[in-house]
């Protein structure tokens, strides 16, 4: 009697909020995958079925592929820049625990992430500005050239990936910070007795327990990046001033098919590769993790 | 020379790197602020100068008179408090439920939770917006908050903890003496999630106030946007004067790192706990 | 020549001192026990010669080198952690090979001087596993093996056989004392367990609150522990203390229920005192000081009796060798040799000679 009084309760309160869910979060996701095997201009009401065309088409499309590798470049190159950065400035914030320093560096490495993403971008756009930035100041005043950071298709990628990774940082620091907090002491002592010194107990201790956390943010970060939008349309003008298109990306791409090229069809099919990409980490990850006799 | 002394020199270099490291990456931030107080004529200075030589407060002055940027930062605010209130009720009673009442339905609800957590918001994001265009909610906050109701993260942290901390003892004892679920919710097991709510709703905060590509195709009138978009288009729109720009983004800049200065503590919580659902 | 010195060691935590001058030497190749109950400072007289804490003032002394500043690494000490501390990440093989491997060995090297250790030990089947597929027995092998292979000078172990069931802390007992009298390394070992010390040490160091208590072989501070606590400590079941009173010259010391226990020649004064009574040596028949106790509670071990006894309104502990039925609250006259009667003053707990 009272498990059922429980029961209905239960489904009546969580009715409103799966109803919620199943609205904005369900359908769409349903309706993404549905429309990415039909054709739409957004104008008339006949939605013909075309199958795996989309997706045929997307991979012959050069802009789509452009998109693609830019995407695939900037969130790569962010992990690998990451990864090793937040990893060593964890263990040393770590070291430094003690120091009455230690929350301001804690503050500091994180400001980055908390500042919202266009006012960082533009930072970043005025410190790579070729005609008016410090960064080209420094170079020139070191003897070097000039060089167009925001308008070279490689340099510009380089100022995104640089970008993300400065303002993911603080995040990475942050969850391995935790890392560190949990690792067992003694095993440090044992190492120290051994005859480690502080590098090799990084290298040798810290780095292979961590893996698990490597892993995680690896994977946070690789997600996030694929699906950058905001920096690149702030950061990446081209020469027409038209946002975001000297570097283009994933998300740039599908949106500009959905409501500037009317192909909604064909943007649903590249949301449907974003996802499948996201889901092949997401695996990956697990799988990794469940390799070293899991959790 | 003793190990005490070898240790301190050691713990000084430490320092002096980590300091360095801090400075370096708030710099760009120092000089954003920097520039904002710069004329214009300045900005145009080559080399660029770091600090302003006659600092101005005209820009700042321009950017609330004479651009809608306050009216963006009513909307961002606007749309991030009612998102944060929508994300903290629904994660909070979802995550109850589905923490402790592990009835079959229950658990399959969760797995669909479950399933679409790890999918961005990008990828579902146009159906979405073709909903909220046919609700004629576009350019407004309503419209804003369609995708923000809910966070899959938060059901999952609320879960976390109801498990974790509240003993079902508790429960049950207070079931006996009568009281009815709804009560019990309000009065019992609410009062004991204050720190991870706090947590959520801090991060709920955050993530409608950064939120970039979803205001950008559901606003596309200059009055509705939110102070990311705005900004962002504030090149194209307004002018190309550094300064203005810096200016502006200075401004929107500050609040939100001030508070975050202000609530490190329950946004690290937030982050770490992120951390810790794998 | 690795004998361990310390001299007059200080530490202390903030403003908090636990060590309050620890002097004792420990010879070379001597398996040594620092024992005392929780607090006591023990484990951190044994961080302190490992190098992992910092000496706040004095000095420790191994051979015949100060080590105060030398590096943990460099101290050619091994130590084995209460919780073994085995890398979680490595197998038992790259365990016990990391010191070596951190000195450069060939790789030939290490693998011979590990699997020689680790026959010792008879891990050696065990060698590709990693700590988490090992038993609470066999990681202890690993951790002792990691220490082992470095062929130190000095072995410290802190409370290594706490995490044990009872049988395998007894059989380990036993392996410890073999390896050591094989090993002949000299061996500081941290226990708050009275019976290991007894059992496994050469010489026995009792400490309490920071100070060292006795140091002496293990039957001397059975036989003539220095004071009350000393003597309260070591031996299971525990020595029972009761008042009593005595005068100049006299034979006898009055309990306060008015009994009479006498002993030889006392060279106490006039006074009260403490007397203690070690549960093992009453008996109930023979020759000796007799009393009269009421049984309060009785265990049978089936080859012992322990009994739980009031006497002149203390409590005492009587462990007869045989068995003997009786019921709550019979009186029974008991008996002990009046040399094996201990006398302390009262008031400083030290032990009187008599």
């Amino acid at each position: 009697m009272l498990r059922r009084k429980q029961f209905w309760f239960a489904i009546m309160a969580i009715l409103p909020t799966f109803a919620i869910f199943g609205w904005v979060r369900l359908f769409p996701i349903i309706e993404t995958l549905r429309l990415s095997m039909h054709e739409w201009n957004l104008l008339s009401k006949n939605k013909p079925f075309v199958g795996f065309q989309n997706f045929i088409e997307l991979f012959g499309d050069n802009q789509f592929m452009d998109a693609l590798t830019n995407t695939a470049v900037i969130a790569f190159g962010a992990m690998a820049v990451t990864i090793p950065m937040s990893m060593v400035l964890a263990a040393i914030i770590y070291h430094r625990t003690r120091s009455r320093f230690s929350g301001f560096y804690e503050t500091a490495v994180f400001i980055p992430h908390v500042v919202s993403l266009v006012p960082a971008a533009m930072a970043w756009k005025w410190i790579f500005d070729a005609k008016l930035g410090p960064l080209n100041a420094i170079i020139m005043g070191l003897g070097g050239d000039a060089l167009p950071w925001l308008f070279d298709p490689v340099l510009s990628v380089i100022c995104i990936i640089f970008l993300v990774s400065w303002q993911t940082l603080g995040y990475g620091v942050l969850i391995y910070l935790v890392g560190f907090r949990n690792l067992p002491k003694s095993v440090f002592e044992a190492a120290q007795l051994d005859g480690a010194n502080g590098f090799q107990s990084f290298l040798y201790m810290s780095v292979p327990l961590l893996k698990p956390i490597t892993l995680y943010v690896s994977v946070v970060t690789l997600i996030s990046g694929f699906n950058v939008y905001a920096q690149a349309y702030v950061l990446a003008s081209d020469t027409q001033g038209a946002p975001g298109r000297q570097v283009r990306v994933l998300v740039l791409d599908m949106l500009e098919n959905s409501f500037q090229n009317f192909r909604v069809g064909y943007a649903a099919a590249e949301a449907v590769i974003l996802l499948s990409i996201v889901l092949l980490l997401t695996m990956i990850q697990f799988g990794l993790l469940r390799g070293k006799g899991g959790r | 020379m003793s190990a005490t002394d070898r240790a301190r020199r050691t713990n000084f270099l430490l320092d002096v790197t980590l300091f360095v490291i801090c400075i370096l990456l708030l710099t760009p931030l120092i000089l954003l602020i920097a520039n904002g107080f710069k004329t214009p004529q300045e900005m145009l200075v080559w080399p660029p100068t770091l600090f302003p030589k006659d600092p101005t407060l005209e820009n700042f002055h321009k950017v609330f008179t004479e651009t809608p940027l306050l009216r963006w930062m009513l909307n961002s605010f606007l749309f991030a408090i009612l998102s944060t209130v929508a994300i903290v009720a629904t994660s909070a009673l979802a995550g109850y439920i589905i923490g402790k009442f592990p009835f079959r339905t229950i658990n399959i609800i969760f797995i669909l939770f479950l399933a679409t957590a790890i999918i961005p918001f990008e990828v579902y994001m146009i159906p979405l917006y073709f909903q909220v265009k046919a609700l004629g909610l576009l350019n407004s906050v309503g419209g804003l908050l369609v995708g923000y109701l809910v966070m899959s993260f938060g059901i999952f942290l609320i879960r976390q903890n109801v498990i974790a901390s509240i003993p079902d003892e508790l429960l049950e004892a207070a079931r006996i003496d009568g009281a009815g679920e709804l009560w019990i919710f309000w009065y019992v097991v609410l009062p004991l999630l204050r720190g991870p709510l706090a947590a959520l709703a801090v991060l709920a905060f955050f993530q409608a106030w950064t939120a970039f590509a979803w205001p950008i195709i559901v606003m596309t009138r200059k009055k509705s946007f939110t102070i990311e978009v705005g900004l962002a288009n504030f090149q194209s729109a307004y002018t190309v004067d550094l300064s203005l720009l810096s200016a502006a983004s200075a401004a929107v800049m500050v609040p939100s790192v001030l508070a975050f200065v202000l609530l490190r503590r329950n946004f690290v919580e937030g982050i770490a706990a992120s951390g810790m659902k794998e | 020549m690795a004998t361990v010195e310390i001299k007059e060691l200080h530490k202390s935590f903030g403003d908090v001192e636990i060590l309050h001058g620890i002097s004792f030497t420990i010879p070379d190749g001597a398996f040594v026990a620092l024992v005392g109950p929780s607090g006591c400072g023990k484990s951190t007289i044994l961080r302190l010669i490992a190098g992992l804490e910092e000496i706040t003032s004095g000095e420790i002394h191994i051979g015949d080198n100060i080590i105060n500043d030398v590096e943990p690494k460099n101290r050619n000490i091994a130590m084995v952690f209460q919780n073994y501390a085995l890398y979680p990440h490595l197998t038992v093989a790259q365990n016990m090979g990391f010191s070596l491997k951190l000195l450069k060995k060939s790789k030939a090297e290490i693998e011979r001087a590990v699997q020689h250790t680790a026959e010792i030990l008879g891990v050696n089947k065990l060698l590709h596993r990693l700590p988490k597929q090992l038993s609470g027995g066999q990681r202890q092998r690993v951790a002792m093996g990691r220490a082992i292979v470095r062929k130190p000078q000095v072995f410290l172990f802190d409370e290594p056989l706490s995490n044990l069931d009872a049988k395998l802390r007894v059989q380990m007992r036993a392996e410890l004392k073999a390896l050591h009298r094989r090993l002949a390394t000299t061996t500081v070992y941290v226990t708050h367990d009275q019976i290991e010390a007894m059992t496994m040490a050469d010489i026995v160091v009792v400490m309490r609150n920071g100070n060292v208590e006795q140091v002496g072989r293990p039957l001397e501070l059975y036989d003539k522990p220095v004071n009350q606590f000393v003597a309260g400590f070591i031996g299971s079941p525990a020595m029972g203390f009761l008042p009593a009173t005595t005068k100049v010259g006299s034979s006898e010391m009055v309990l306060s229920d008015g009994q009479v226990l006498s002993k030889p020649t006392c060279t106490a004064l006039d006074g009260g005192y403490i007397i203690g009574l070690r549960p093992e040596h009453i008996q109930l028949g023979g020759n000796g000081a007799s009393f009269k106790a009421t049984i309060e509670a009785s265990e049978q071990t089936g080859s012992e009796t322990l009994l739980l006894a009031r006497l002149a309104d203390q409590e005492i502990t009587i462990l007869l060798r045989e068995r003997f039925d009786t019921t709550i609250g019979d009186v029974h006259t008991f008996v002990i040799d009046p040399t094996a009667v201990q006398v302390f003053d009262s008031k400083t707990g030290a032990r009187l000679e008599t």
